[in-house]
């Protein structure tokens, strides 16, 4: 999935080059931090959402309700920030338990 | 065989207004190692073994809320139905499965059901729960605000009906939850 963003050979050649190419911006995008949300939605329980938050991220109880409550309050809460291909492995365990989780770019 | 039952189902939710549902079921472990749904009257029970088929045949909708795209960019929403999505498809089959076998072991006594599984079945019937009440959910439109109320449904048309099924699952799961989360 990620080779979509891998720097295209080109870059290489340019690497001289000081003009701002939106492949390295790319590369640098792929370096920072990236965010996992989760979503509200009406069906799952705050049980059930709090357990899956326990069972994929390792949390604590109190950390996984309070990421739980800001799903159920505010509509979405980031629940995890790091590497992108991390990111989009836990978005997959979260669909795998059916809860709407989205990888976000950072700063989005 | 009997000992060790809870019985969590004394609410009026499912006692009261069907008239059709006048027993509460007991939840139970049996057995070390074993989970028990017993004296199951018969409308939940076939509230049951509907689970593993809720979900057969997809709305647009439903499908849509059963794989979400997992980010606003097009290449990686294209990747993730390529690559990600016939895995999930995968292990939501693999859940409903699991639970339909358990469901044939459901046995008839003196006019109420009864089934027992191993405990370690839970994340398949967790996860075959949740697919039944969101296709439940999605099939009817159901609103939070519809899912959060504290009235029990009338049952006054198939909708009441599928809020009902969807409160019902409600209740397997979270007690399903509970057995896990105090370990």
């Amino acid at each position: 999935m990620n080779e979509v963003h891998a720097i295209s050979p080109c870059v290489s050649a340019m690497a001289g080059m000081t003009t701002e190419l939106p492949e390295i911006r790319e590369e640098e995008a792929l370096d920072l931090p990236w965010n996992v949300v989760v979503h509200n939605d009406p069906v799952n329980l705050m049980s059930y959402v709090t357990h899956v938050f326990r069972k994929v991220f390792g949390y604590a109880k109190d950390r996984a309700v309070k990421h739980m409550l800001e799903v159920h309050r505010k509509g979405r809460s980031i629940v995890w920030t790091g590497p992108r291909e991390r990111a989009e492995f836990y978005v997959e365990q979260l669909h795998g338990h059916l809860l709407l989780a989205t990888v976000e770019r950072p700063g989005k | 065989m009997w000992s060790n039952c809870t019985d969590t189902f004394s609410s009026r939710r499912w006692n009261g207004p069907a008239n059709e549902i006048d027993n509460p079921m007991i939840l139970c472990r049996p057995a070390p190692g074993v989970l028990g749904f017993h004296e199951i009257p018969p409308p939940l029970a076939d509230i049951l073994r509907k689970v593993p088929r809720l979900n057969e045949s997809l709305s647009e909708r439903a499908e849509a809320r059963f794989y979400p795209e997992p980010s606003d960019e097009d290449q990686l929403s294209r990747d993730w139905k390529a690559h990600v999505q016939p895995g999930l498809q995968e292990l939501f089959l693999d859940a409903r499965e699991t639970v339909s076998a358990d469901l044939k072991a459901m046995k008839e006594i003196e006019g109420e059901w009864s089934l027992d599984f191993p405990e370690r079945h839970i994340p398949a019937w967790l996860n075959a729960l949740n697919q039944a009440r969101l296709a439940l959910a999605e099939t009817h439109g159901f609103s939070e605000k519809e899912l959060s109320s504290r009235r029990p449904p009338p049952l006054d048309s198939p909708r009441d009906h599928a809020r009902l099924e969807i409160d019902f699952l409600a209740a397997i799961q979270e007690w399903l939850v509970s057995i896990i989360e105090e370990g």
